[in-house]
C-alpha cells in the first residue's frame, strides 16, 4: 500500500509503491498513479489550477477535458474531476470554450419555437450529426432536446437538458 | 391496431390542425398512431446531391426509431416528411455503399438496412382500414361540399416513391367521395406550389398560386384539401396576396385531408384546430352546416 | 475504481451481518437512540470541541476569540500586497455597487442592486457560478404553504436547529422573506419540482416540522444558481462580472467608510482598484481549509477570503467557533472524496457499520451526534475500515434499502449517485460505499444585521460570509435560502446606501497598515499572505523541486 500525505484533507499520493501509468498532458508525458482522476493527475503531476477547477465534484462544468486513447481515433469529452487516466490518454483541458448566448426577457417572450429560433437561428440548421450528443461530458441527450424544442416541446427538452452543467461559457459583452 | 407515426416538426407546431384531428379520426377508426418516443427532423427536404451523405443522418435516424421500437412500418402524414424520409428509406435499402458509409458514420446507432415500410396516411386508410370501413363511420356526410384535391409534388414525385401513378391517381378522389363530398379534379392539381420560392421570390410564388386557385375556382371548387403544411401556408396563408393582386379571385377556404375527415367522423369542431386555417374555413363548415349535426 | 480486493473481503463481513440487520430493521428493533447524557458525552469525539484543534485570535476586532487553527492562520497573516506600493489614485473601475462573489448570494445581490437603479460590478474568484451554491443538492426551506405551515413554524425549527443560539432578527427576515424568494425564483423560470397541477412539491428536512423542502430533482442549488446566473447576463449593460479577479483587501475613506476593493487578476498577477459606493461581500465559506484535516464537499475556491478582508477592516465575526461537518461523505473511491451522500440514504434505511459488520450507531442521529459517532468508531475504537489512500471509513449499507424497499429502489430514488459510483465500477445497490465525516458549512462567519449591514458603513454581507442567522448548527435547506434572502436585502440596501452617498473622500488602505502593526505588537512573526484564494495541492515531491528563491504570486 501506498503512504499518502493528508495534511491537507485531499488524499495527495506519493510515487512510493503505486503503479505508474503515461498521460501526456498537452502532449507532454507524465508519469502518475494510475486511479486518479485526471485533475489528481495533473496536480499531482504539479500543475496548479487556476482555470479548469471548480467543484471537484462534477456539478460546476469547470473542467471540461477532451482526450484520446492511443490507436483510437475517437475524440473523448470528460469532466477532469471525474474521468480516471488511462495509459498513454493524450489530453488537454477546455476550461473556456466560447458559446453564444441570446439576451432575453423570460416575461416577453412565449413557448414557441419561432422565439427560439429568432434567438438561435443556428439549431434549425441541425442534420442530426449527433456530435452535439458525443461530446457533452454529463451525458445529455443534446440532439434529442434540441429536437424537443423545434417540436415545441419544451418540457420535453427541460427534462432531457436538466443535468446540464453549462460547461461553456457565453462571449457576449458581460465580462468587465 | 397500434402503428407506428411520425408527426414532424410543423405538425408538432404551425400545423398542428393537421396532426390533431388526424390523430382523433385514426382513433375513431380504431386505430392508435403511436408517435415515435424519440425523433428528430425528417430532414425536410431531399438532397439532390450524389455526394451529400449528412443530409441523410436526420432522417436515417428517424427509421432506426421505428426498429428500436420493434416496429416495420411507419405511418406519415406531412406530404414532405414522407417524401424525404422514404427516398432515404429507398437509398438506404438499395444503395450498399452509401449505406455503409452512413451506418459508418453513425456508429452509435444500430445498422440500418431499408428494413422499415414508409407509408403516407392516406395510404394507410385505403390498404389498412378500406374505404367501406370508413364509410361505415362516416357520422356526418360531407353532403354537397365541392372539393378540389391538390396534391403537389411530393406525394407523387418522384416515382419511386408516388403513393400512386399520378395520371391514375385515385386516393384524394376516394377519400372524399367516402365522406360523401363531390370532387372536383382540376388540371393544377399536381402543379408545384412553388414550394420555398413563395419566401425567395414572393412575386413568382404568389402567381404560382394565383394560378392553382384560379383553376381551381373555374373547375368549380367551393374547398381545397392538401396533405402538406407548405402547400397549405402557399395556397392558404398567402392567398390574400393572390386575392390582393387578381380580382377575379375569389376566396377559396384551404383544409388538411385530416380535418375534413375529422368532421365527417363526428368528432366536432374541437379536433381540428380550426384558428389556424385561413380563408373562412370555419364560415363554410357553418354554412354547410358541419359543424352542428354530430 | 472498483474496490480492491482487501475492501472486497471485509465487504463479506457487511453481508455477513446484513440480513439479520434487516431483519431487525423490518422488526422496528433499531439500535436505541442515544440519551441526552450519551449525546452530550459522545459530541467530545465532535471537532468542535477538540480544544487542541483552536486557539485563541490575538489582533483585530475579535481578538480572544477561540477558533480553529486553520481560521486564526489566515486572520494572523499579512495583506498579499504592500499598502505604500498601491497607487489608489489610479481608480481603474468606477461603480456604484461592488459584489465581491460571483456564487448565489453575490449574484442575487447583484440582480437587486441593478433593479435600484445601481450598476453594478461583480468581482468573483473563478467563473461566475463557480460556487457552493452550485453544488447544494437538497433543496431550499420556505413556508409557502400556508394551509399547513408559517413563517413562524419555520421560526422555530431554524431556532431549534442552531441550538436556540441564532441571532432573533435575522431568523425572523430569514423565514419571513422565504416565500417571496421560492416566488421570484420561479418569475425568473427556475425549474422547481412540481405536481401536474403546478403545486410546488416539498419534503421534510432533517428537523423542520413540516415539509417545506423545495427542490429541483436532486441538483436544487446548480438549477438556481443557472438561473439566476442566466438573469444576471441578461442584464449586461448593467451588471459587469470581472472573472479570475478575487478581491484581496476592502479600500476604505479618510472617514473609515467603505469605498471599493483592491482585485486581483490571477493570471496576469495584476492588481486593480475598484471604487465602489457600496460593497457586498459574498465570497461564500471556507471548507478548502481543511479544518482539522478534515476532507470537504465545498467548492475549489472556498477559502474564507472574504472574512479575511473584512475582518482586516474592522468586522467582527461570530460563530465560527462551530463548523458543520456532514456525517457521510465520499472517502473511497479517491476520485469522489468530500463528496457529500445524502441523509435520505439513511432516512431510507441504510446501516453505518464498522470493519465488524457491526452498527454502532443509529443511522438518524442529529448530524452532529453521527459525526461524532463515526468519528469515535475509527480514532478511539479503531473499527474504521482502512482505504487505499491511507484514510478511514465506516459502511453506509446501501444495499439494505433494495433489500427493504425493493429492487431497483436504490437506482430510481438516489440517480446521481448511482451514476457516480457507477463510473467507478461500483454498484451501490450491492455494494456498501465507504464514507467519513465531511467539511460541509461554516455555520459562523461576519457579524452583520437584518439589513446586511455592518458595522463598516458602506459594507454589506450575504449568505454563507456572514454568521448568526444558522446560530451553532444549520439545517438542511436553509443555506440556500440564506444566500437568496440575504442577497436580496443586502443587494437593495447597497442600492439604496450608493444612492444616498454622495462624497467618496480619499481612498486609503491605512487599516491594512494598521493591521500589520497590530500583528506586530501581537508578536506574531509569520509569512503567511492571506487571503489563501486557492489551496494549495502540491505534493511533496513536486515541491522538492520548486526551488525558485523568491515566490510571488499564484504560480511565480
Amino acid at each position: 500500500m501506498s503512504t499518502t500525505d493528508t495534511t491537507k484533507g485531499e488524499s495527495k499520493e506519493t510515487t512510493s509503491g503505486k503503479e505508474l501509468v503515461s498521460i501526456f498532458v498537452m502532449g507532454k508525458k507524465y508519469e502518475v498513479p494510475k486511479n486518479l482522476t485526471i485533475m489528481k493527475a495533473m496536480e499531482y503531476a504539479g500543475y496548479k489550477y487556476i482555470r479548469g477547477c471548480g467543484c471537484r465534484g462534477g456539478i460546476c462544468g469547470a473542467c471540461g477535458t477532451v482526450y484520446r486513447k492511443p490507436g483510437d481515433y475517437h475524440i473523448y469529452v470528460g469532466l477532469a474531476c471525474q474521468t480516471v487516466v488511462e495509459d498513454g490518454m493524450y489530453l488537454t483541458q477546455l476550461p473556456f470554450f466560447p458559446a453564444n448566448r441570446a439576451t432575453y426577457n423570460l416575461e416577453a417572450i412565449g413557448s414557441d419555437p419561432e422565439e427560439v429560433y429568432k434567438k438561435y437561428p443556428e439549431l434549425f440548421r441541425c442534420v442530426a450529426c449527433n456530435a452535439c450528443t458525443k461530446v457533452c461530458p454529463m451525458d445529455i441527450s443534446v440532439m434529442d432536446y434540441i429536437s424537443a424544442i423545434k417540436q415545441g416541446d419544451f418540457e420535453k427538452a427541460t427534462e432531457l437538458s436538466f443535468d446540464c452543467i453549462q460547461c461553456i461559457f457565453p462571449f457576449e459583452n458581460y465580462g468587465g | 391496431m397500434k402503428i407506428s407515426y411520425y408527426p414532424g416538426c410543423t405538425l408538432k407546431t404551425k400545423a398542428k390542425n393537421m396532426d390533431c384531428p388526424g390523430v382523433a379520426a385514426l382513433n375513431a377508426l380504431g386505430v392508435e398512431l403511436v408517435e415515435l418516443p424519440r425523433w428528430n427532423c425528417c430532414g425536410a427536404v431531399f438532397s439532390l446531391a450524389d455526394d451529400d451523405l449528412l443530409h441523410l443522418l436526420a432522417p436515417v435516424r428517424d427509421l432506426i426509431r421505428v426498429v428500436e421500437q420493434g416496429d416495420n412500418k411507419l405511418v406519415v402524414a406531412c406530404s414532405m416528411c414522407y417524401n424525404t424520409l422514404a427516398r432515404a428509406n429507398l437509398l438506404m435499402r438499395e444503395n450498399s455503399e452509401k449505406r455503409h458509409t452512413i451506418n459508418t458514420f453513425m456508429e452509435e446507432e444500430r445498422d440500418y438496412n431499408g428494413e422499415v415500410e414508409v407509408v403516407h396516411l392516406l395510404s394507410f386508410l385505403r390498404d389498412e382500414i378500406g374505404w367501406e370501413k370508413i364509410k361505415e363511420s362516416i357520422k356526418v356526410p360531407l353532403r354537397g361540399l365541392k372539393i378540389a384535391p391538390y396534391y403537389g409534388c411530393t406525394l407523387l414525385r418522384p416515382q419511386s416513391v408516388a403513393i400512386e401513378p399520378p395520371e391514375k391517381r385515385t386516393l384524394f378522389k376516394d377519400l372524399i367521395e367516402t365522406m360523401g363530398a363531390t370532387v372536383v379534379d382540376f388540371p393544377a392539381s399536381t402543379d408545384c406550389c412553388s414550394s420555398y420560392q413563395i419566401l425567395s421570390n414572393p412575386d413568382i410564388g404568389i402567381e404560382t398560386v394565383s394560378k392553382i386557385l384560379e383553376s381551381a375556382e373555374s373547375w368549380g371548387a367551393e374547398a381545397i384539401v392538401t396533405s402538406c403544411p407548405l402547400c397549405e401556408y402557399n395556397l392558404g396563408k398567402r392567398q390574400e396576396d393572390a386575392l390582393r393582386k387578381h380580382d377575379k379571385l375569389k376566396e377559396l377556404p384551404t383544409f388538411y385531408f385530416t380535418q375534413l375527415l375529422a368532421l365527417a367522423l363526428g368528432l366536432g369542431a374541437e379536433v381540428c384546430n380550426f384558428e389556424l386555417n385561413h380563408n373562412g374555413v370555419v364560415r363554410l363548415m357553418e354554412s354547410k352546416k358541419f359543424l352542428t349535426a354530430a | 475504481m472498483p474496490y480492491p480486493q482487501e475492501l472486497k473481503e471485509l465487504i463479506k463481513v457487511v453481508e455477513k451481518t446484513r440480513s439479520e440487520r434487516v431483519a431487525r430493521k423490518k422488526k422496528n428493533e433499531e439500535v436505541p437512540f442515544l440519551s441526552l447524557e450519551e449525546r452530550k458525552k459522545i459530541l467530545d469525539y465532535h471537532p468542535d470541541f477538540r480544544e487542541e484543534g483552536r486557539r485563541e485570535i490575538k489582533v483585530g476586532p475579535s481578538k480572544g476569540y477561540r477558533i480553529a487553527h486553520e481560521m486564526v492562520d489566515m486572520l494572523e497573516a499579512k495583506s498579499r500586497v504592500n499598502p505604500d506600493l498601491v497607487d489608489l489614485s489610479q481608480v481603474d473601475y468606477e461603480t456604484d455597487v461592488l459584489v465581491i462573489g460571483g456564487g448565489g448570494a453575490g449574484t442575487s445581490a447583484a440582480l437587486l442592486a441593478q433593479e435600484q437603479g445601481a450598476k453594478v460590478i461583480i468581482a468573483t474568484k473563478l467563473r461566475h457560478g463557480d460556487a457552493n451554491t452550485m453544488m447544494a443538492e437538497g433543496g431550499i426551506q420556505a413556508a409557502t404553504k400556508g394551509w399547513k405551515d408559517s413563517p413562524y413554524y419555520h421560526y422555530l425549527d431554524v431556532m431549534g436547529g442552531g441550538h436556540f443560539k441564532n441571532i432573533p432578527d435575522l431568523v425572523d427576515t430569514l423565514v419571513t422573506e422565504a416565500p417571496d424568494v421560492i416566488l421570484w425564483l420561479g418569475k425568473l423560470g427556475c425549474n422547481f419540482s412540481k405536481f401536474p397541477d403546478g403545486t410546488l412539491k416539498t419534503l421534510h428536512g432533517g428537523g423542520t416540522c413540516r415539509k417545506r423542502m423545495h427542490y429541483a430533482a436532486d441538483i436544487t442549488g446548480a438549477e438556481i444558481m443557472r438561473t439566476i446566473r442566466d438573469e444576471a447576463r441578461n442584464r449586461s449593460q448593467d451588471i459587469k462580472v470581472i472573472e479570475f479577479s478575487p478581491a484581496v483587501e476592502l479600500i476604505l475613506n479618510e472617514n473609515g467608510e467603505c469605498a471599493g476593493a483592491l482585485l486581483y487578476n490571477m493570471e496576469t498577477e495584476e492588481y486593480f482598484i475598484v471604487k465602489a459606493k457600496a460593497v457586498i461581500m459574498a465570497t461564500g465559506g471556507s471548507g478548502r481549509l481543511h479544518i482539522q484535516n478534515f476532507m470537504t464537499t465545498n467548492h475549489y475556491g472556498a477559502t474564507a477570503d472574504g472574512i479575511v478582508i473584512a475582518y482586516r477592516a474592522g468586522v467582527g465575526i461570530c460563530f465560527l467557533h462551530t463548523v458543520q461537518y456532514h456525517p457521510t461523505g465520499v472517502v473511497f473511491p479517491e476520485q469522489a472524496e468530500g463528496i457529500l451522500i445524502t441523509e435520505k440514504f439513511r432516512g431510507s434505511g441504510a446501516n453505518l457499520v464498522n470493519i465488524d459488520g457491526q452498527q454502532f450507531v443509529n443511522e438518524r442521529e442529529p448530524r452532529d451526534v453521527e459525526s461524532a459517532a463515526v468519528i469515535k468508531e475509527c480514532v478511539e475504537k479503531g473499527k474504521g475500515i482502512p482505504t487505499p489512500t491511507g484514510k478511514f471509513g465506516v459502511w453506509l449499507d446501501s444495499p439494505m434499502i433494495d433489500i427493504l424497499s425493493g429492487e431497483g429502489t436504490v437506482e430510481r430514488e438516489f440517480p446521481g449517485k448511482f451514476i457516480l459510483y457507477k463510473r467507478f465500477g461500483i454498484d451501490i445497490s450491492k455494494e456498501p460505499m465507504l464514507i467519513y465525516p465531511t467539511l460541509h458549512y461554516q455555520n459562523g462567519g461576519l457579524e452583520y444585521k437584518s439589513k446586511g449591514e455592518t458595522t463598516l458603513p458602506g459594507l454589506f454581507v450575504a449568505g454563507e460570509v456572514g454568521g448568526g442567522v444558522h446560530g451553532q448548527n444549520r439545517l438542511m435547506g436553509n443555506s440556500l435560502l440564506d444566500i437568496l434572502v440575504f442577497g436580496r436585502i443586502a443587494g437593495k440596501s447597497a442600492a439604496d446606501y450608493a444612492k444616498s452617498r454622495s462624497d467618496m473622500g480619499i481612498l486609503t488602505l491605512d487599516h491594512v497598515r494598521a493591521y500589520h502593526k497590530g500583528l506586530e505588537e501581537a508578536d506574531i512573526e509569520t509569512d503567511r499572505v492571506s487571503p489563501m484564494l486557492l489551496p494549495d495541492y502540491t505534493l511533496p515531491h513536486v515541491k522538492e523541486r520548486q526551488l525558485t528563491s523568491c515566490y510571488v504570486g499564484t504560480l511565480r
